[in-house]
């Protein structure tokens, strides 16, 4: 059978303490090994606030995983998540039906090539404050603009667990992005740049 | 056939579906800055003949709003300041 290329969406308890939360997505990845399978992404979205309550609990903490594999490994994931008190909910989607090994190095390739241009990309604009710094200095006694942060704020209070990098597979020389830096452009959009959204309506 | 033909006409809206202009590959879930814009502001769908869009195009949208209501990332129904 074909490997299928799977997104889950889950959404766990935001009060999780940082091993906990390990836990969890250790015993994922464990088992997306076990079964041969491949891990994409993990990617931790963080604590965002919820559209309604869930669990009477009005925020949530959410993971994005990508990853391929046999329909049983899929199975086996999804049927630890039920286990899993702490798994709220899931969404799993079938992103491709007849995945390969060669898509696999594909998207790979591409999600590093991505990531380092990013690097390069904010290399160069730091490069270029520096140098516009300099300038400034000698010209003006203007105050400098402060670097823009490039991690939307958390919310200062309430950190038993932390936002964790994106996780590469194990195989892949990659070097750890940083957490607004998940595979795919338009999850990023959406997600990180809103933590906490502060509009009630839709 | 019809004794009776109602004057209203059903006004045509001549928008073009956004989706199909921009060429967009894939509407997400996950994109709810996008999805947001299709629902009202208590939540609710908005109907094809309002926002213009190809029925291909509604269907998905329809898809991933609800995908986007159940994974709690939009409301199902919004509150509005009188309830």
């Amino acid at each position: 059978m074909h490997p299928r290329r799977y997104e889950t969406l889950v959404l766990l308890n935001p009060d999780m303490q940082q091993e906990e939360l390990d836990q969890v997505k250790a015993k994922m990845t464990g088992i997306i090994e076990q079964m041969e399978g491949h891990l994409i992404t993990m990617d931790d979205w963080g604590r965002r606030r919820l559209a309604y309550p869930v669990n009477k609990q009005l925020r949530g903490f959410y993971i994005q995983i990508d990853y391929s594999g046999q329909p049983a490994m899929m199975a086996e994931l999804e049927r630890n998540m039920r286990i899993e008190e702490d798994v709220w909910k899931y969404l799993t989607l079938v992103k491709d039906k007849e995945y390969s090994e060669e898509k696999y190095q594909a998207e790979m390739d591409r999600l590093n090539a991505e990531a380092a241009a990013r690097r390069r990309e904010e290399e160069a604009e730091r490069a270029a404050r520096e140098a516009a710094r300099e300038t400034e200095a000698g010209a003006s006694a203007e105050p400098v603009q402060a670097t823009p942060p490039e991690e939307p704020a958390e919310e200062p209070s309430e950190e038993p667990i932390e936002a964790a990098s994106t996780e590469e597979p194990s195989e892949e020389p990659i070097e750890a992005a940083s957490t607004e830096e998940p595979a795919g452009e338009p999850i990023e959009a959406a997600s990180t740049e809103e933590p906490a959204e502060d509009d009630t309506v839709a | 056939m019809h004794p009776r033909r109602k004057k209203r006409r059903t006004f045509h809206r001549r928008k073009v579906c956004r989706f199909c202009a921009e060429h967009t590959t894939d509407i997400d879930y996950k994109d709810i800055r996008v999805l947001r814009n299709f629902v009202t502001e208590r939540g609710k769908m908005i109907p094809r003949r309002i926002s213009g869009n190809c029925a291909r195009h509604q269907r998905r949208l329809t898809q991933a709003i609800k995908r986007a209501r159940y994974m709690a990332l939009m409301p199902y129904t919004a509150m509005t300041a009188s309830s």
